[in-house]
């Protein structure tokens, strides 16, 4: 299964903008509070624990779980008539504090998404932006870093 | 804690126009939202210009301004409340706040909505992939972390909170369903329901195709056309009012820690729940009533899974029970421990992005529903489930 294109993609602004630069050097990075040390995987302008406003980004491996999830069956609008279904996914990574996102899970196995599901990074080029899309952990594949 | 309020004000008129699927209607929506207003504010046997107040969603597209000067109202008070769904009770309550402190007399709230006309709420927003080949969009902000992932309507970033419901309590698309054929067979009584002659039974839920899993077309409220309007005034004035007095008992409304469009940040709470737990200890304690003192209550349906989260939130049932109390048959007219949505709500009556339930509960406080629940004395209203700033209110029959 793939993950939709033809989508708005991201615009970075002053708060967001090292999380969308690390992503175009293929790096998933989470705001980690210098203050209380609370990692939030949407960067903030403030930390969501102690409202402290320093920050370093640290650098995820990438591992993590299916939260939750939603498999998108009506087109939102018509670009996007011959692309679903397709999965919607809230990771849970492993590291960085358990800092939670919303991504896609794509390729082998997709369609079998379930809470709890082991899945892990690997990146995806849209119209020139990389995006950090996730797929199944397979037992006895080798780990790509861009999705397949 | 005890609101200063409590039955200090009352709604002494309600007003509706037509309600038509999507597309239905021929007129604008400001001359639906002036049309609605006209007939509540007759309906309270008050003259336009006994109004001197207004409040309203954020989102209406006739603004307080415009509504003003086409009524050529005189105000000396006006509001909007941050939002839409969520925005259902607040209005009613910053009215009640207006009218008791003598800030304004007479306060009405409306809500006018055209999604024929103007954007649906079932599709993405701001013009985007109108057709191939358009320009590249952007999403900024908050966005930028739902949008190029295809998050984009309403049921599909909700479907999120349910699925991990699911998950956790073993709640099922049955269940889902029982609260959509609930509406539908309220609405059977409602000759004003858009859905009036067309039932529902579960297995044509279960049959109905898969908008964002697990949310199948009858989980999710419809896109329609009208326009309701509520009259708000103090206890005394109500007494010379024609219809009897509704009291204001209690209001509440209010966002929690860590709640908002960042989703992806959320708690774990508030992942399985309608985020509506502080609103409604907060609106049961203004009312100075419990939850099993709720005769019938009116919860905003945007999606069945939300309706179910918030019958959990205001301690209708515990936590995780909210499929297994609809399942039941505790939410149904007549027999129900306390029946829900009474004129088919928003998934059968109409959707008015929710102000109609207000007017439902009303119509129950009078006696003049046509789900009537008897000697019902307090209806619980709730507003849009999972949307910060949440509201609550609580209605009482009037002595
Ligand atoms: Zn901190």
């Amino acid at each position: 299964m793939r993950a939709p294109t033809q989508v708005p993609l991201p615009q970075a602004d002053d708060v967001t903008a090292p999380f969308w630069n690390g992503c175009a050097e293929r790096r998933l990075l989470v705001q980690h509070c210098l203050t209380c040390g609370a990692f939030q995987s949407v960067p903030q302008r403030y930390c969501r624990k102690c409202r402290g406003s320093e920050f370093d980004w640290q650098e995820s491996e990438g591992q993590g779980r299916v939260h939750t999830y939603t498999v998108v069956h009506h087109p939102a609008a018509p670009a996007l008539r011959d692309q679903v279904p397709y999965v919607v996914v809230v990771v849970k990574l492993d590291d960085c504090g358990g800092a939670m996102l919303i991504s896609n899970l794509v390729g082998d196995g997709a369609a079998d998404v379930a809470v709890d599901r082991a899945i892990r990074l690997c990146w995806d080029n849209d119209a020139g932006a990389w995006l950090p899309r996730f797929e199944l952990v397979m037992t006895g594949t080798d780990h790509e870093s861009e999705c397949r | 804690m005890a609101w200063a309020l409590r039955d200090r004000t009352a709604i002494v008129g309600i007003g509706e126009t037509e309600y038509t699927k999507r597309g239905g209607t021929s007129h604008s929506e400001m001359a639906l939202a002036c049309e609605a207003i006209r007939r509540a504010v007759a309906d309270a046997g008050l003259s336009l210009d006994d109004v001197d107040g207004l409040c309203a969603y954020n989102s209406d597209r006739c603004t307080i301004v415009e509504v003003a000067q086409a009524l050529n109202l005189q105000l000396r008070f006006t509001n909007l409340y941050p939002g839409g769904g969520n925005a259902t009770t607040g209005v009613v309550q910053n009215a009640a706040i207006a009218v008791a402190t003598g800030t304004a007399r007479v306060v009405v709230c409306y809500r006018a909505i055209c999604q024929g006309q103007h954007l649906r709420y079932g599709q993405a927003r701001s013009g985007f992939g109108a057709h191939s080949g358009a320009a590249q969009a952007y999403a900024s902000s908050s966005q930028a972390f739902t949008a190029p992932f295809g998050l984009m309507t309403p049921a599909s970033i909700y479907a999120l909170e349910t699925r991990r419901h699911m998950h956790l309590y073993g709640t099922t698309s049955q269940q889902m369903g029982l609260v959509a054929v609930c509406c539908y067979a309220n609405a059977q009584l409602n000759p004003r329901a858009v859905m009036h002659g067309r039932p529902l039974t579960l297995e044509q839920h279960q049959a109905s195709r898969m908008i964002s899993d697990p949310y199948r077309l009858f989980d999710c409220c419809q896109e329609s056309d009208g326009a309701c309007a509520v009259v708000v005034t103090s206890r005394e004035q109500a007494r010379d009012t024609p219809a009897p007095a509704v009291l204001i008992a209690g209001a509440a409304q209010g966002m929690c820690h860590g709640d908002g469009i960042f989703r992806a940040g959320r708690s774990e709470e508030l992942w399985t729940s309608a985020g509506m737990v502080d609103v409604a200890r907060e609106v049961y304690a203004a009312a100075g009533i419990s939850p099993d003192e709720i005769d019938v209550m009116q919860i905003y349906e945007n999606f069945t899974g939300q309706v179910i989260m918030a019958l959990e939130d205001f301690g209708l049932c515990k936590r995780g029970e909210g499929g297994r109390y609809v399942e039941s048959g505790a939410i149904n007219w007549p027999h129900g421990r306390t029946p829900m949505n009474t004129s088919g709500g928003n998934l059968a009556e109409a959707y008015i992005h929710g102000l109609s339930l207000v007017v439902e509960g009303v119509r129950q406080m009078r006696g003049q529903s046509t789900a009537q629940v008897r000697d019902a004395a307090h209806c619980l209203v709730v507003s849009g489930p999972g949307a910060p700033p949440s509201s609550a209110l609580i209605l009482r029959r009037g002595q």
